[in-house]
């Protein structure tokens, strides 16, 4: 009798085990599948960084700038690597 | 190679060769110009003094010899490490003031122009992880960890820049835009229509004319501008924190537009850094970004 009470319990626990190592496999899939999700949608997005392109939209914290003369030399000073 | 300036030096400029790049002023009185150029050069004198890493005499050299322990600096020096101890915590750390000792370990351990020509031997030089988060300043008192060197070079000519447009201004009543190599910094009242800047890396590359207004600044980075060589490999100026090595050329040039001159060349710094992420990183901010293929991409109203 109280061997057979042991058997359940040991189904019983191993059967619990089972379901939680299932559902943590499931987790640890959905989290990755989130992560991979999110990693694509980034270098989609990234990609469009190599083509020629513009944004209109300047935010408040920044100056506005426009065109200067077509004459460059006009220029008072370069911005250039250094 | 870095800045080639081409522009003509007209009665209201003054320009002269300073940290291996060029230093331009402009005045919208010509009169008061020689006096300007006096406070541009002792300010830049001051800040070399605070903060150069080649200099063996200079404040910070002596505080990364402290040997962790904390040291009062100058209100000069505390104001160039806060500054980019700030541009560090803005940019989660892709503008990171301790990679000086990464440079090192790469060649860049003297002035720009004594490495022109010289190839850096292999070697094995030991130095920290960059972190800036164990730099601490706490007022004047600035503390370094043991080993570690800061390399300032980054943020501090944008100070520069900032503080010397903002001094000249002041002092003498006139309008001025200060130019440090990329970085442009301008202060008290502008030409009619504003500054006109010509934004362009190394001759041959495409370029383009710009109106900044009045007390605005332009910085522009660039992995072409100063490069040197070891066996097998050329290298540039501008390290990611995270690798230690040269930050990959996925852009070749960053120009970036703020209202001061460190904001801009803090973003124009991490636009480098950061590579494909530079288009959300400056998404609203007035920018040019130049592929290696000179591609070009504006962003925040940029103009065509």
């Amino acid at each position: 009798m109280q061997r057979n009470t042991g058997k359940r319990k040991v189904t019983l626990i191993t059967g619990a085990l089972v379901v939680a190592s299932v559902a943590a496999t499931g987790l640890i899939g959905a989290t990755a599948y989130a992560a991979s999700s999110s990693s694509t949608t980034t270098t989609a997005s990234e990609s469009t960084s190599s083509s020629d392109t513009s944004t209109s939209t300047s935010d408040a914290s920044s100056p506005t700038i426009s065109s200067g003369s077509s004459d460059s030399s006009s220029s008072q000073a370069t911005s250039g690597g250094s | 190679m870095p800045l080639v300036e081409t522009l003509p030096v007209r009665p209201d400029t003054a320009q002269w060769p300073v940290w291996g790049t060029v230093a331009r002023l402009v005045v919208t009185d010509p009169a008061v110009l020689d006096e300007a150029a006096g406070l541009l050069r002792d300010e830049l004198a001051a800040v070399e003094q605070a903060c150069s890493r080649f200099r063996p005499t200079s404040e910070i050299r002596d505080v990364c010899r402290a040997g962790g322990r904390p040291v009062v600096v100058s209100s000069l020096l505390a104001e160039l490490v806060g500054a980019a101890l700030t541009a560090a915590r803005d940019t989660d750390g892709a503008v990171d003031p301790t990679v000086g000792g990464a440079l090192c370990a790469l060649g860049y351990d003297r002035d720009f122009a004594e490495l022109a020509g010289r190839v850096a031997g292999p070697g094995v030089r030991v130095f920290p992880k960059p972190d800036w988060r164990a730099v601490r300043l706490d007022g004047r008192e600035l503390t370094v960890p043991q080993g570690m060197l800061l390399d300032l070079g980054a943020t501090a000519k944008a100070v520069a820049a900032d503080r010397a447009a903002a001094r000249i201004a002041d002092s003498l009543g006139t309008g001025v835009l200060v130019a440090l190599g990329g970085d442009i910094a301008t202060a008290g009242p502008g030409p009619d229509g504003g500054w006109q800047v010509l934004v362009q890396d190394r001759p041959g590359d495409p370029s383009c004319t710009i109106r900044l207004p009045a007390g605005s600044a332009l910085a522009t980075s660039s992995t072409a501008g100063r490069t040197w060589g070891r066996p097998g490999e050329l290298l540039h100026h501008i390290v990611d924190p995270a690798t230690g090595r040269p930050a990959p050329t996925v852009w070749q040039t960053v120009s970036v537009a703020a209202f001061s001159c460190l904001r801009a060349n803090t973003l124009s710094t991490a636009a480098i850094v950061r590579g494909h992420g530079a288009p959300r990183l400056l998404a609203g901010v007035p920018s040019r970004l130049v592929s290696p293929s000179m591609r070009i991409l504006r962003t925040g109203g940029w103009p065509e």
